[in-house]
């Protein structure tokens, strides 16, 4: 195992736009580090970049204490690099049985038949494949299959373990369960692993740290309760947790705290730095946050409804507040008659951003 | 492997070592033998046309005159006019015809339709010289029909020699291009199109008319073109049923010039050289409408069952005028060709049973040199086209599947013999064989023909490869490649396993055209490297008939059995 360094990675894409802007990262041995965000922000260019699948033009990949990759002596190549990947699709080879899928990285590496044999037992123990051994992929379910390429994957005992939205294949039910399965068998092995997903849920559950990408740079980097408590910017707000945006204005600030104005209501914040008064806000607030208040009064905030869905269990409403659309679950009923509604808000679990123009169009939304 | 932990380490070293020079020696390898192919037989061509004298001479004198002979040589100007005619006759004829038939076969329920089609395309499967032997034999001045036709019936006959017989024939040996490329462009054609036409209101016939028939556009277009190639290429037509009218197109021209005591050299280059950069205008322009037919054919993948546009009464009168097509055209002149074989004299006169005999095909096989050119072509065909089958692979493995700086310019290399003609690729090599020292061992064996074979017919083997390697997904190669597998390796055990049907198919494809290739081989035959294509010419300017048809029967049984064989044991697919 060991200990994964990335600094200053820059790849191009081929009309010179920046699929990987600038991007650092260190991840200690032992650990799980997940790359998370939408497609299209980087997160797997980076991980092929550190398999050696892409080349990037610029920055340094170390392992332990090898550099993969630095700009002036360029990168050894993937096969020379240990490291053990899972792909989305699996990639296991159809013509090969799944011992021999297995067997394929240690054949490379010359290990001998007898131990190769006794190695493949163990991992297939490890995965809980011991009895399809012989068996082709096209004859295994897609958990099956997931399992297999994370065996191959694990059998030489790479340095670092490469996970590239392994579970998306899955249905929703497998996926849950292979979740528990797949972190506490990484915290077994205690192998040094980069994951990439865009599933907020496989993120947070899943890793030491999460590094949420968006548009090729790091928006933001920490542990998942970091993350998911203290967002750093709108968009990993938005990402982490459906959120919904608030429009607010400052009134007084005192120290560490001050008065935000939201439509009709005032609340006290916890004011980040560099907000002042008179500074207009935007207030990402948790969907259990907003609630539809049983009682009208100073602290609740009044919207006009927009649209009303009826969930089972339970109501939603789409509702205006301040020139931002949110959406507000409730227990009770509002009668159909009445297009008010009355929100009250948990200043606690909401995070507070200073409002620019790019933001505040998000907010619109 | 050694077993002791150290050894192992050195052996690993050493290993990496070697593996990291094989993956670049074997790609550039590949480049270079591409490049050296390519190049080899063009080089010559473009250094005589700038000498005065024959290349092999040791006093050469660099000169732009035989490029102003050319310009201001009326003989030429008449050469070009005449290909561009037999080529733009072929092209339209057979387009249409192709199109016709692909329409009324694919598209309605004329009854035989099944047998009809399969009928129409036979011509590719033979050689355009067998069939132009087989319509001599039946239609030709002196063949079975026209005899009975004229002298028999007292009717006014035909002549089926000179530019209208060449363009008929080349269309119905050409014929089944079109057809293959609107049939495929049919039944992938979105039915819901030809609903919707019917829908808005539009009738039978007038949904055929104003949709289903611009639906085939890109097919029509890309055919049109490649006939159009075809036709400046093909030797054995303009040859055999030009040449006695004096109707002379650019390929009888070169292969009556060098065959001359006194070939004018430069003149044969230079001639080269302006066809070479027409067809490579022509190539590109196909490149770009074949790049919209793809977008345009294929759009909807998969294939569904078109409803089928009912004929109602006209469905047995269209039925029979479409056997008798067939019929004409393809069935009654292999017919006579298989009955020309097995008599001493084919008329209408004499009772052919009374004139029965196996002397014909005897005598192929019990004279040497016939018999040889059947082993040679069958050794070219198996061995020649296993290496071409490799090397193609190679290409396609280098130009999709490796990060070589090259595979781009390697990609357009590998294509541009299509830009060749058959006879310029012959001239050439023969000329490159006698001018570097030490290849004249290539001339002297078999080896040269499998070169200049190779080189013709690379375009069609990566072509076949390409599509299935497209379809073995990149992230296995990949996953190869982190377990620790070099790109060799990867190719080895990974991709090559996995592609095996796609060579397969590949290598039937390079021998079928391998058996039947004559055009490249004319200048480049030895005796000793004789294949069936050449036996055919020099029997058929020996006035033999008889062996010419037996020789093109046994090539035509070989053919044929590869193709069953193939599609029966391996379900390979050709063409279409």
């Amino acid at each position: 195992m060991a200990e994964l360094v990335v600094s200053n990675l820059v790849k191009s894409f081929q009309n010179g736009a920046r699929a990987v802007d600038d991007v650092s990262l260190d991840l200690p041995s032992g650990k799980w580090l997940t790359l998370l965000g939408p497609s299209g922000c980087g997160k797997s260019t980076t991980l092929n970049c550190i398999a050696g699948l892409e080349t990037p033009e610029s920055g340094t990949i170390r392992l332990g204490d090898r550099t993969l990759f630095d700009t002036a002596r360029g990168g050894i190549p993937p096969e020379a690099r240990d490291v053990g990947m899972v792909f989305q699709s699996y990639a296991l080879w159809p013509h090969l049985t799944v011992a021999r899928n297995i067997a394929f990285p240690l054949e490379l590496r010359g290990i001998p038949a007898r131990e190769r044999k006794g190695r493949i037992a163990d991992v297939a123990n490890i995965v809980e494949l011991g009895s399809m051994l012989e068996r082709y992929p096209h004859e295994l379910s897609g958990g099956q299959q997931q399992r297999v390429a994370l065996a191959r994957a694990l059998v030489y005992e790479p340095k670092i373990l490469l996970l590239d939205e392994p579970l998306s294949n899955l249905d929703a039910k497998l996926r849950e369960r292979a979740r528990a399965w797949l972190s506490a068998l990484q915290r077994r092995l205690a192998v040094t692993t980069v994951y990439v997903t865009h599933d907020q849920t496989e993120a947070l559950t899943m890793s030491d740290e999460i590094a949420v990408m968006s548009e090729g740079r790091i928006a933001q980097r920490g542990t998942p309760r970091e993350i998911y408590g203290a967002p750093a910017t709108p968009f990993v707000a938005d990402f982490i947790g459906t959120s919904n945006f608030l429009n607010g204005t400052v009134l007084s600030r005192d120290r560490g705290s001050g008065t935000v104005r939201v439509a009709d209501a005032e609340f006290r914040f916890v004011l980040p730095d560099g907000v002042g008064v008179g500074d207009d806000v935007l207030i990402a607030a948790r969907p259990a946050s907003l609630r539809v208040a049983a009682r009208d009064d100073s602290s609740t905030i009044h919207g006009r409804i927009l649209q009303r869905t009826y969930m089972g269990f339970r109501y939603e409403y789409l509702a205006e507040i301040a020139g931002a659309e949110v959406r507000i679950d409730g227990a009770e009923e509002i009668p159909d008659g009445v297009d008010t509604i009355s929100v009250s808000l948990t200043p606690e679990e909401c995070s507070l951003f200073r409002r620019d123009g790019h933001e505040s169009k998000r907010a619109a939304r | 492997m050694t077993d002791t932990d150290a050894g192992n380490a050195s052996q690993a070293h050493r290993d990496v070592t070697r593996t990291r020079l094989a993956t670049p020696l074997t790609q550039y390898g590949i480049v270079l033998l591409t490049v050296v192919l390519v190049v080899s037989p063009l080089l010559p061509i473009l250094y005589q046309s700038f000498i005065a004298q024959p290349l092999y001479r040791d006093d050469l004198d660099f000169t732009l005159s035989n490029y102003a002979r050319l310009f201001v040589s009326r003989a030429f100007y008449d050469i070009l006019w005449v290909t561009f005619l037999f080529s733009a006759g072929i092209a339209v004829v057979s387009t249409a015809m192709g199109a016709l038939m692909a329409v009324l076969t694919v598209r309605t329920d004329m009854p035989g339709r099944g047998w009809i089609g399969t009928i129409f395309t036979i011509p590719i499967y033979t050689s355009s010289l067998v069939l132009a032997f087989a319509w001599i034999t039946v239609y030709g001045p002196g063949g079975y029909l026209t005899a009975t036709w004229a002298n028999v019936l007292g009717l006014p006959a035909w002549d089926l020699y000179g530019l209208w017989g060449m363009i008929l024939i080349g269309s119905t040996a050409y014929a089944a291009i079109p057809y293959f490329y609107c049939t495929s462009a049919l039944t992938m054609a979105d039915p819901s199109h030809e609903q919707a036409a019917q829908i808005c209101g539009a009738g039978r016939m007038r949904t055929l008319w104003r949709i289903t028939l611009p639906l085939l556009r890109p097919a029509l277009s890309y055919s049109l073109l490649i006939n159009f190639v075809a036709g400046i290429e093909t030797l054995s037509i303009p040859l055999i049923l030009g040449e006695p009218r004096g109707v002379r197109t650019f390929s009888t021209f070169l292969y009556t010039e060098i065959g001359k005591t006194e070939p004018q050299y430069g003149l044969v280059a230079c001639a080269s050289m302006l066809v070479l950069v027409f067809m490579a205008l022509l190539i590109m322009l196909q490149r770009r409408v074949l790049g919209d037919a793809r977008r345009f054919v294929t759009v909807q993948g998969k294939a569904q069952a078109p409803k089928r546009l009912r004929l109602g009464p006209l469905r047995w009168p269209l039925a029979t005028l479409c056997w008798i097509w067939v019929t004409v055209l393809v069935v009654l002149p292999l017919a006579g060709l298989l009955a020309r074989s097995a008599v001493q004299v084919l008329t209408p006169y004499i009772s052919p049973l009374t004139v029965l005999t196996w002397d014909n095909y005897v005598q192929i096989f019990e004279v040497d040199t016939y018999a040889r050119s059947i082993w040679n072509s069958l050794l070219i065909a198996g061995v020649g086209g296993f290496f071409a089958a490799c090397l193609s692979l190679g290409i396609v493995l280098v130009a999709e599947r490796s990060d070589n700086p090259l595979r781009r310019p390697l990609r357009f290399l590998s294509l541009f013999p299509q830009a060749v003609p058959g006879v310029i690729v012959g001239v050439g090599l023969l000329w490159a064989f006698v001018l570097v020292p030490g290849l004249d061992i290539f001339r002297s064996t078999v080896i040269g023909l499998m070169i200049a074979f190779t080189m013709r017919y690379i375009p069609l083997a990566v072509g076949a490869i390409a599509p299935s390697l497209g379809a073995i997904g990149p992230e296995l190669d990949r996953a190869a490649r982190t377990s620790g597998a070099t790109w060799i390796g990867t190719v080895r055990r990974i991709l090559v396993p996995l592609v095996a049907p796609g060579f397969l198919g590949a290598y039937i494809l390079l021998f079928l055209s391998f058996l039947r290739e004559y055009t490249s081989a004319v200048f480049l035959y030895v005796p000793g490297t004789e294949v069936i294509g050449t036996t055919l010419l020099s029997l058929w300017v020996q006035g033999k008939s008889g062996p010419v048809a037996a020789l093109a029967v046994i090539q035509i049984v070989l053919v044929t059995a590869v193709v069953l064989i193939s599609r029966r044991l391996l379900g390979v697919k050709m063409y279409g």
